[in-house]
């Protein structure tokens, strides 16, 4: 892979404000209006788009794409077909197909590397609640497994950034936030009655 | 829409509020100017957001008018950009559905859905991506809900997907992926905390909710907030991927801290 400042077209200490507005550019450069749905333009916009994911991921403690795991595809070699669609999906980041291929597979042969598969998709969609859920279960099915474990915990405890930003602000108060809400509130009701 | 996708007043500095009034009152403009003075009054906070996070992400400054209106008869300052006319549209979208359900729920007739359903054809066809999503995904929960449906994970999967396509105004752009997750993430989150604040009416009136068995559990309340902050985690961790930098600070103070106005209410009653 090309290095990641390369393909952005950015310097090594580049501050973030920088790293965004190069993306921001390139994200105009391979518009699919100006570009079509051409494979190349496609192509390099998978490029910018890991490049972007490598430089931001850098140093943060919650990383937004997870490095999905290199062992569990030489684990899943000898199983079946589906299991080793599903992997390849979520690698790609397809990952409404790996759910469909998961879903595909029988309950009597749901393991815990189904689960563990099931939560990075589920993940990867952004339905944290339910990737938590099935990260439990693999680990139950498979308490040995440490990167089943290393998954669970980063999904249960990884995300306290939230709770600590939110603490940062003062506590909202829910109220009229502009005069005009309650001018419109009176225009609709005299709207209803009128034929304009 | 459901209205809790609100900044947090009080800690957003004085530009940033001129900022998002500034789009606010844009897309009130954009709303009359096509939709009539009945088209703004559909303006809601939630939309605003998704027009905030446009203009930032794809770079429209779009114009500074000086203006006045019905609100403001002497000074107005709004804002209008591409994204102002998109998001009208979307509001327009929404709202007309949401208001088909209302209606079909309660039976009344309502002057406004006529008045909206006469632009149903110019958006579906302007729109039909959208469009399709919007109504395929009102058309499952009517139908999970005439099962009463007991399981809020799986219903506020299913209303995520309301803003998916609406979050998205460029089919496959490079911020397709993170702009249709924030959208799902909004979209769950305003369903559930909508639910959620709807559940002693519901319950009193036996109306539909999807929180009335879990209610009875003894760690509801702390259920409930997990779900909130699951989808919250969610929003937060795509806006922050997102390269956002003008209205990053109005956008963060929503996520972070505004989304929770109503919750607090909730708890301030009780």
């Amino acid at each position: 892979m090309r290095d990641p400042y390369e393909v952005l077209g950015v310097s090594r200490n580049a501050s973030e404000d920088e790293i965004k507005a190069a993306y921001k550019k390139k994200a105009r450069k391979y518009h699919p209006d100006l570009n079509g749905n051409s494979p190349e333009a496609a192509s390099k916009m998978q490029e910018v788009n890991a490049a972007y994911d490598e430089i931001m991921n850098k140093g943060k403690a919650h990383s937004y794409y997870d490095n999905f795991g290199q062992s569990q595809e030489r684990s899943a070699g000898g199983q079946n077909l589906a299991f080793q669609a599903a992997i390849q999906y979520i690698r790609f980041r397809r990952f409404a197909e790996a759910l469909n291929a998961l879903n595909g597979i029988s309950e009597p042969e749901r393991n815990g590397l189904w689960y563990y598969l099931y939560a990075n998709a589920q993940y990867g969609l952004g339905y944290l609640t339910e990737a938590k859920l099935a990260a439990r279960k693999a680990v139950e099915l498979e308490p040995g497994n440490i990167e089943f474990v290393m998954f669970r915990d980063k999904l249960e405890n990884g995300f306290n950034f939230y709770t600590s930003e939110n603490m940062s602000y003062t506590r909202p108060a829910f109220g009229m936030l502009y005069n005009c809400f309650l001018t419109y509130f009176i225009m609709q009701l005299l709207c209803c009655c009128c034929g304009c | 829409m459901f209205g809790y996708i609100v900044i947090n007043r009080k800690d957003l500095s004085r530009e940033d509020k001129v900022r998002y009034k500034q789009s606010y009152c844009g897309l009130c403009k954009a709303l009359s100017s096509k939709y009539g003075l009945v088209g703004s009054t559909l303006l809601s906070f939630d939309i605003t957001f998704v027009a905030l996070l446009l203009e930032d992400l794809y770079n429209d400054e779009g114009k500074i008018i000086k203006s006045r209106c019905h609100s403001h008869p002497i000074k107005l300052e709004y804002r209008h950009t591409f994204f102002s006319d998109y998001c009208a549209n979307m509001q327009v979208l929404l709202s007309l559905f949401s208001l088909k359900d209302k209606v079909k729920d309660e039976g009344k007739y309502s002057f406004l859905l006529k008045r909206l359903e006469k632009k149903e054809e110019e958006l579906k066809k302007e729109f039909p991506r959208q469009y399709e999503s919007v109504r395929n995904t009102i058309e499952r929960l009517d139908e999970m809900e005439k099962e009463n449906c007991q399981d809020p994970l799986l219903m506020s999967k299913i209303s995520a997907k309301l803003l998916e396509e609406v979050f998205v105004p460029f089919e496959g752009d490079i911020f397709s992926s993170d702009l249709s997750r924030l959208g799902r993430a909004i979209g769950r989150f305003s369903y559930l905390m909508d639910a959620y604040d709807d559940l002693e009416k519901d319950l009193k009136k036996n109306t539909y909710n999807p929180f009335k068995e879990m209610e009875k559990r003894p760690d509801f309340k702390e259920y409930v907030k997990e779900l909130l902050k699951d989808a919250a985690t969610d929003a937060a961790l795509t806006l922050e991927h997102l390269p956002l930098d003008e209205n990053l600070n109005i956008l963060k103070n929503i996520i972070y801290s505004g989304i929770w106005a109503g919750f607090e209410r909730k708890e301030s009653k009780n």
